[in-house]
Formats: C-alpha cells, structure tokens, sequence
C-alpha cells in the first residue's frame, strides 16, 4: 500500500499552518539548489538536522528515506570525482581522482541530502490535500493544484486496479520470474493499467462536467498565520539571507564554517 | 407521445452508435414529464449507461433531438445549462468522487455554479444531514467502503440542487439496509423526477410508477411492466425466484 508516513506523526511542525511550510520550504530549497559555496551548503545541513531534531520525526523512518537516496549518491561517487579534469589528488592505476571531482560530488552530497531533510520535516508532514491547498493560497496556478489533487485522489486507484491485475494473476498461478512468458504476462499487466488509467480520466473528466465544471478551482480551506508562523518564517528568512549574502561573499560565516 | 411540450425533458427519434458500431440507441422516443419517476431495466450491454451519458450531452447523438421544456438542447453550452438541472449518478461512485475529502468533493459542484464559499459549505451539510452522512464530512474519499461511495456521490448529484435524477444502477453494491434507506430517500424527494436504471424489480416497484424496459434501442413504452405476486408450486420452489 501507498502510504504518507510522517502525516500522523506528532511533531512540533504541526503548529505551523500548511501555508508558512510549503513557504518556508521553497524558500529553503531553492537558495541551496542554486548556492555552489561549500560553508553555505554546511549551513543548509545544519539547518535542516535541527530542523529534524525539532520536528521530532522518527529517526529509523527518516533514515529509511535516506537510505533510497543513497544508491543515487553512490553513483555520483563512482562517477563524478574521475570524470573531472584538475589538480589530481589520487591515482588508481589508469583513473585519476581530482579535487574539483570530489568537491562536486560532495556539493551534490550535501544538497540533496539538506533538501531531501528539508522535504521530508516541512512537507511529508502534511497530507497532499493540504500541500496542494497551500500552493493554491501561494498562488499557484489553479490547473496545477488541481492536478495535483487528481493525481493524488487517482492514485491509489490506480495502486488498487493494479493489485487487483496482480490478484488476477496470482489466483492462476503466475508466478514472477525471468522467463520470456513472465515478461510477456508484465507487459500485458502494464498495458491493462494504462488503458484502464485512461479510461477513468475519461469517465472523471465526464463526472466533472456534470457538476458544471469550467476549469477554475475552488478552495474551501482558509490558512491563518498565528504568531509563531511569523517567527519561524522571519527565522527561515535569516538563514536565507545568511546563505544568499555568504553565497556572494559579502559576509564571512563564523569561522566554524 | 403525449404533450412534449410540457415535458421536461423529450427523447425525439434518438439513434446513437459508437464508432464503427451497431446502434446501440435506436429511434428511441421517450419523454419525462414532472413528477414522474420511471425504472428501466435492461440486461447488461443493452445501453442503458449509453442512453445516460447521451442526455446530459456526454456522448453526442448521431441522430433525433433533445428537447428540454420545449428548448431544443443540441450545443455543448444548452448541454452545460441542461446539465445543473439533470443530475447524472454515474453506474461506478469512484469515477464521481475526485476530491479528498468528503465536504470538498459535495461542495465542488455549488462552487461551479457560482455559489460563495460560505453558500456551498451551507448546501453541502444540508445534503450531507439529508443522506445522514454528517459524521462524513472530513472523510477522506478513498477510504470509504463502495456503499458509502455511493451515497456520497448520490450527495455530490443532490447539491446541484437539480430537477432531475438519473440514477445509473444505484443499488449495486449496496448492502439491504443502505439500500431500504435509499428507498425510503427517494420517495421522500417529492418534488424531484427520476429516471432509475436497475436490475433489481423490488427496488424498482419500491421507486418508481412506471418499469419499462430497452430493447433493440427503443424504450417501449406501450409494454409496461407489471409486477404481480401469484403463488404456485413447482420443484425447488422454496428457492427465492422470480418471473419477468
Ligand atoms: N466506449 C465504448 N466504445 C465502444 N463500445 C462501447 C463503449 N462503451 C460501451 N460500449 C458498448 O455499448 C453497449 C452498451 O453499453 P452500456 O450502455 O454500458 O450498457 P448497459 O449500461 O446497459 O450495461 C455495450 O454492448 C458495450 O459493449
Ligand atoms: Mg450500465
């Protein structure tokens, strides 16, 4: 099954409205997708470690996700740090590891796995009704909330009509494998889902008209910021300014960093 | 025929086929005056969704016309107008429910048709108190069983506020009790007219003034069905059966 994890954990965050989380997390994600200054990227890990820590999430659950992410990471170690010309800090026989390699394998370390912690305490907290919500009253253009919120409702048909093909195969013995016939009965399974996906987009596309729909998105949902979504966002706002202005180098970080 | 222009809604000489298909509608002529509330049953197959989706302007007819309070309804605009006034409860209740939530998904269509935000959340628990699913609210769509399903899509129909109801086999699934409540629901809708298409007579005799059925395309309308208790005896005649 298809489930949101960290929604019905309880967590500090949770006093937040969905509105200050989806902010703060754009915010967040898109200074350190464009920050390239290793102190500016330490700073965005630590951030995002307190921010775990005071979430409260589950620690083996967050780790799990990590944990997905890490055989992307090692592909980038086996690749980045021998694919860059520069100075060479270490020879492997015919390969050559460089020092410009390896410091971007370890800036792309370092922001996925800030913007990944950053996801994961601000935004899987919360269910994706309420994210899509939040982009809206950010915003966000109408068509796009509503796909999302299709998606999200579609989906899980989608999971159950293919356990349901699953199911169909299973009582008649099909048992996964590698041989040709094995992959014959996927394809066809695939082919089912796509067709019958298509289908339902059909008959819902159908239903919506019935209900006089003209392509605008309503929402039922009001967001009001309490004090603490203002000092959590003039917090977010600081550290921000921190990475942008240590990113261009107007300021020095202390010298821990 | 009797007096279509007082109907409000008229079949006229309706055909209709899928693409490179038999006609699955065929110079159907039918008409639905107010108050009437009218079953149709039909084995599988025989186009009964079809003949739904053809009136609310889902599918377009090859030939005949559609005429509503003597208003002929041919572009997709009439078909939009038609559509707030002829609310179509859709054979499988998950096509229907597309919003996460319960009230979200009842409020949708009331805020399609202009209503405020304070409006459409007034409509929407009244609906909601009606079908005695209060408690339902802040349900999340897709976790409810399929008879819930069904009666919070037939919730999502009645906010509309429409005139008419086509209810596309809205017993399947259901369980005996949510089902005598369904009855009991429909014959409390006075002021409502309804066209039912099921496979199940008593629910039907418990509905409707008028059974026909659709055959060949058409609905006959000279071939009424009736329902008469009589009793006999043959072998295996404790068995629950039934004669058409
Ligand atoms: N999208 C489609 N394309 C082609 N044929 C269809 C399509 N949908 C239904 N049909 C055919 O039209 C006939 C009537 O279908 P339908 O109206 O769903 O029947 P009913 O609701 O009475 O069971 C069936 O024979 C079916 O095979
Ligand atoms: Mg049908």
């Amino acid at each position: 099954m298809l489930q949101e994890t960290f929604i019905s954990q309880k967590s500090l965050i949770l006093g937040l409205t969905p509105r200050t989380r989806t902010l703060a997390a754009i915010i967040f994600v898109s200074v350190i997708a464009l920050s390239n200054e290793l102190p500016v990227l330490l700073l965005a890990l630590g951030a995002a470690l307190l921010l775990v820590s005071v979430a409260g999430l589950d620690f083996r659950q967050v780790g799990r996700r990590l944990l997905v992410l890490s055989g992307f990471l090692l592909l980038i170690w086996l690749i980045l740090p021998f694919t860059y010309q520069g100075e060479i800090v270490w020879r492997i026989s015919f390969l050559s590891v460089t020092q410009p390699g390896l410091m971007a394998a370890t800036r792309l370390t370092l922001k996925t796995c800030s913007m990944l912690l950053i996801f994961l305490t601000l935004i899987s907290t919360m269910s994706t009704a309420d994210l899509a919500h939040a982009l809206h009253s950010l915003k966000m253009p109408a068509k796009l909330v509503l796909l999302l919120l299709i998606t999200y409702r579609y989906i899980f048909l989608i999971e159950e009509e293919l356990q349901t093909l699953q199911r169909a195969a299973k009582v008649r013995n099909f048992k996964p494998g590698t041989t040709l016939h094995c992959y014959r009965t996927y394809a066809y399974l695939l082919g089912m889902l796509f067709v019958r996906a298509a289908e339902r987009a059909q008959r819902v596309h159908q239903a919506m008209l019935c209900r006089a729909f003209n392509g605008r998105f309503h929402s039922l949902r009001e967001y009001h910021n309490r004090s603490q979504d203002y000092y959590f966002l003039a917090l977010v706002t600081i550290i921000a300014l921190m990475m942008i202005l240590r990113e261009w180098k107007i300021i020095t970080l202390p010298t821990l960093l | 025929m009797h007096k279509p222009h007082s109907a409000i809604l008229s079949l006229q000489k309706l055909s209709f086929n899928y693409p490179n298909g038999p006609a699955i509608i065929n110079n159907l002529d039918f008409s639905l005056e107010k108050g009437d509330r009218i079953g149709i049953t039909a084995p599988n197959g025989n186009g009964k969704s079809t003949l739904f989706h053809l009136i609310v302007g889902l599918l377009k007819t090859s030939s005949g016309r559609i005429v509503c309070e003597g208003l002929e309804i041919s572009k997709e605009e009439d078909f939009r107008q038609l559509r707030r006034r002829v609310g179509l409860l859709f054979q499988n209740a998950d096509d229907q429910l597309f919003f996460p939530t319960v009230l979200e998904d009842v409020a949708f269509g009331p805020l399609n048709l202009g209503k405020s935000k304070e409006e459409a959340l007034a409509v929407s628990h009244q609906v909601l108190q009606r079908l005695d699913l209060t408690g339902f609210a802040d349900r999340i769509t897709f976790k409810l069983s399929g008879g819930e399903k069904k009666l919070v899509a037939l919730a999502t129909v009645l906010a509309m506020e429409p005139d008419v109801l086509l209810l596309d086999e809205p017993t399947a699934g259901l369980d005996h009790n949510t089902k005598l409540r369904l009855i009991e629901l429909l014959n409390d809708f006075t002021d409502l007219s309804y066209l039912i298409v099921s496979h199940e007579f008593d629910f039907l005799t418990a509905t409707t003034n008028h059974i026909y059925t659709l055959e060949n395309g058409t609905i006959n309308v000279e071939e009424e069905l009736h329902i008469h208790h009589h009793e006999h005896a043959h072998i295996s005649g404790k068995q629950p059966h039934r004669h058409i």
